[in-house]
C-alpha cells in the first residue's frame, strides 16, 4: 500500500522538539568556549613548536622565544579565522559545535557559502561579543547572524544537512 | 314481564344487525378463483342465504324442542322407572335382557367406530401431505408470509430469547471456520494491501524507543555525558531566555524556528540529493509539553 521507507530518527525523544531551532546563548557559549580553548591550544602549541625547532637548529643557544602578545593574537585570530571557514564552509559546525550539536546555516538553511563562512569567522574573530545579542533577541540572533542572515540551529544528526523546523505559531505567552 | 319482551326484543334486534353485519362482512368478501366481481358477489349471496336458513332451521328445533323437554322433565320420576323395568325384566336371564343387548350394540358400535377413526386417520395421513404439497405449489407462501408476518417481530423475539453467542460457540466448530477463511485468503497480500507498514513501523519504532535501545546497546558513557551536555545546554537557553523575557516584559514567545521558505528548499536539496526524509521537528508548543 506504501511505498514510505521506514525512517529511524536517532534523535533522543527529549531532544527532537528543538531539532532545527535555533540555539541559545548557554549552548552557543559552550560550544565557543570549546573552540577558542582548540585555538588556544594550538596556538601555544605552535609557540611550543616553534620552541622545539629552534631548539633543534642551535641546541647550545637555546633559550625559549619570547613572542609579544601581540604575536599570539594575531597567530590565535589567523588559526580562529581559517578554522571557522573551514569548518562552516564544509560541515556546517565546528568540534565545539558538534559536541553541542549545533550547527551554522545561511537564510535557506542550507551550508553557508566559503565567502560566507570566511566573512562570519573573521566578523566572529573581531567581535566574539556579538554573539551575546542573542540574550535579548526574540530569534536568538547574534549580531553575525542579523548581519549575515545565518542561524545557529539544533542538529543533533550526523549527515551533513540541517532539519527541519516546522512553522510556529505567531505567539505564546511566556510563563 | 314487559322488561323480558323488551329484553327479548332488544336481543332479537341484535341478533339481526349481527347477521347484517355478517351478511355485509360476507357479501363484501370475494371468494377465491372468482376473478369476475359479479361471480363473487353471486357466491356470497348464495352462503349468505344458506347460513340464514341453517339459523332458522336451528331457531325452529329450539322452539319446537322446548315444550317436548318440559314434558319430560314432567314425565321423568315416571318414566325412568317403567325405562329400568323394561331394560331388566323381571324373570328374563340377564344376558338376554335389553339392557344387556343394548351394552353388545353398544360395543359393536364402539367398535365401528373406533374402526372407522382409524381408516379416517390412515386415510388422512395418506393423503394428507400430497393434498398440502398440491395446495402449496399454487400458491405463492413466501409472498404471503412476507405480507401477512411481521417477520422483524418474530426475529427480533427470537433473538431475543436466544443467547446467540453461547449457540454459535457451542454448535460452531469455529477453529475450522477461521481455519478455512485463513486457507481462503492470501493474508500476506491482504496486510500488504490494506494496512500501511511504514506508518505501522514508524508507530512501533515511536512506541519501543528504538533509536534509545539502539543507543544504550551501542555507545558509552562519552555519548551519555555529551548528550547530558547537550541537554543540560538547551535546559540553560531555556532559563536564560525566560528570566530575559520576563524582565523585558515580553508577552509573546521568542520565534527561534528558521523561516518557513526553507522548508521547500530543503525538499528539494532531500530529493536531489537522495537523503531520506528528515523528520519534522515540532513546534515550541510541543517542545512546552516536553519541558
Amino acid at each position: 500500500m506504501s511505498e514510505r521507507q521506514v525512517h529511524v530518527d536517532p534523535t533522543p525523544r527529549e531532544a527532537r522538539p528543538y531539532q532545527g531551532n535555533r540555539a541559545g546563548v548557554v549552548t552557543r557559549t559552550a560550544a565557543g568556549g570549546i573552540d577558542y580553548a582548540i585555538i588556544v591550544i594550538a596556538t601555544l602549541s605552535s609557540y611550543a613548536s616553534y620552541g622545539i625547532f629552534a631548539f633543534l637548529l642551535n641546541p647550545r643557544g637555546f633559550q625559549w622565544p619570547t613572542w609579544p602578545f601581540f604575536v599570539f593574537l594575531v597567530i590565535g585570530f589567523a588559526y580562529l579565522v581559517i578554522y571557522l571557514t573551514l569548518a562552516w564552509a564544509t560541515t556546517g559546525r565546528t568540534y565545539g559545535a558538534r559536541i553541542l550539536g549545533v550547527r551554522v546555516v545561511n537564510f535557506r538553511g542550507n551550508k553557508v557559502s566559503w565567502p560566507s563562512a570566511l566573512i562570519r569567522a573573521a566578523f566572529c574573530a573581531v567581535f566574539p561579543v556579538g554573539l551575546y545579542l542573542c540574550i535579548v533577541n526574540r530569534g536568538n540572533r547574534s549580531v553575525q547572524d542579523v548581519v549575515l542572515r545565518t542561524s545557529v540551529i539544533h542538529d543533533w544528526s550526523s549527515h551533513h544537512r540541517a532539519p527541519i523546523s516546522p512553522p510556529r505559531p505567531e505567539s505564546r505567552v511566556t510563563s | 314481564m314487559d322488561s323480558r319482551d323488551e329484553e327479548a326484543g332488544g336481543q332479537e334486534s341484535g341478533d339481526r344487525e349481527s347477521l347484517d353485519v355478517s351478511s355485509r362482512a360476507l357479501v363484501s368478501l370475494r371468494i377465491p378463483g372468482m376473478d369476475a366481481p359479479e361471480r363473487g358477489l353471486s357466491g356470497s349471496l348464495v352462503v349468505v342465504g344458506l347460513t340464514q336458513a341453517v339459523d332458522t332451521a336451528v331457531g325452529a328445533v329450539v322452539v319446537a324442542s322446548k315444550p317436548v323437554i318440559a314434558v319430560g322433565q314432567w314425565l321423568e320420576p315416571v318414566v325412568m322407572p317403567l325405562l329400568h323395568a323394561a331394560a331388566h325384566p323381571p324373570l328374563v336371564p340377564a344376558g338376554l335382557s335389553p339392557a344387556a343387548m343394548l351394552a353388545r350394540l353398544r360395543g359393536a358400535g364402539t367398535a365401528a367406530r373406533n374402526e372407522l377413526v382409524s381408516a379416517v386417520d390412515t386415510e388422512v395421513r395418506t393423503r394428507a401431505t400430497p393434498l398440502a404439497k398440491a395446495v402449496l405449489e399454487r400458491i405463492d407462501t413466501t409472498a404471503i408470509v412476507l405480507e401477512a408476518v411481521d417477520l422483524k417481530a418474530i426475529v427480533t423475539a427470537a433473538l431475543d430469547s436466544m443467547d446467540l453467542t453461547d449457540t454459535v460457540v457451542s454448535r460452531v466448530d469455529l477453529e475450522r471456520v477461521v481455519t478455512a477463511a485463513l486457507d481462503a485468503m492470501d493474508l500476506t497480500a491482504l496486510v500488504r494491501d490494506r494496512v500501511d507498514l511504514a506508518a505501522l513501523a514508524d508507530q512501533v519504532i515511536e512506541d519501543v524507543d528504538l533509536p534509545e535501545i539502539i543507543r544504550e546497546s551501542s555507545t558509552g558513557v562519552a555519548s551519555d555525558v555529551v548528550r547530558g551536555a547537550r541537554m543540560g545546554a538547551i535546559a540553560g537557553d531555556d532559563i536564560v531566555a525566560k528570566w530575559v523575557d520576563r524582565v523585558l516584559l515580553r508577552r509573546k514567545a521568542r520565534r527561534t524556528d528558521v523561516p518557513h521558505e526553507r522548508q521547500g528548499i530543503l525538499a528539494d536539496d532531500a530529493s536531489t540529493d537522495g537523503v531520506a526524509g528528515e523528520p519534522p521537528a515540532t513546534s515550541q508548543d510541543d517542545r512546552s509539553t516536553h519541558e
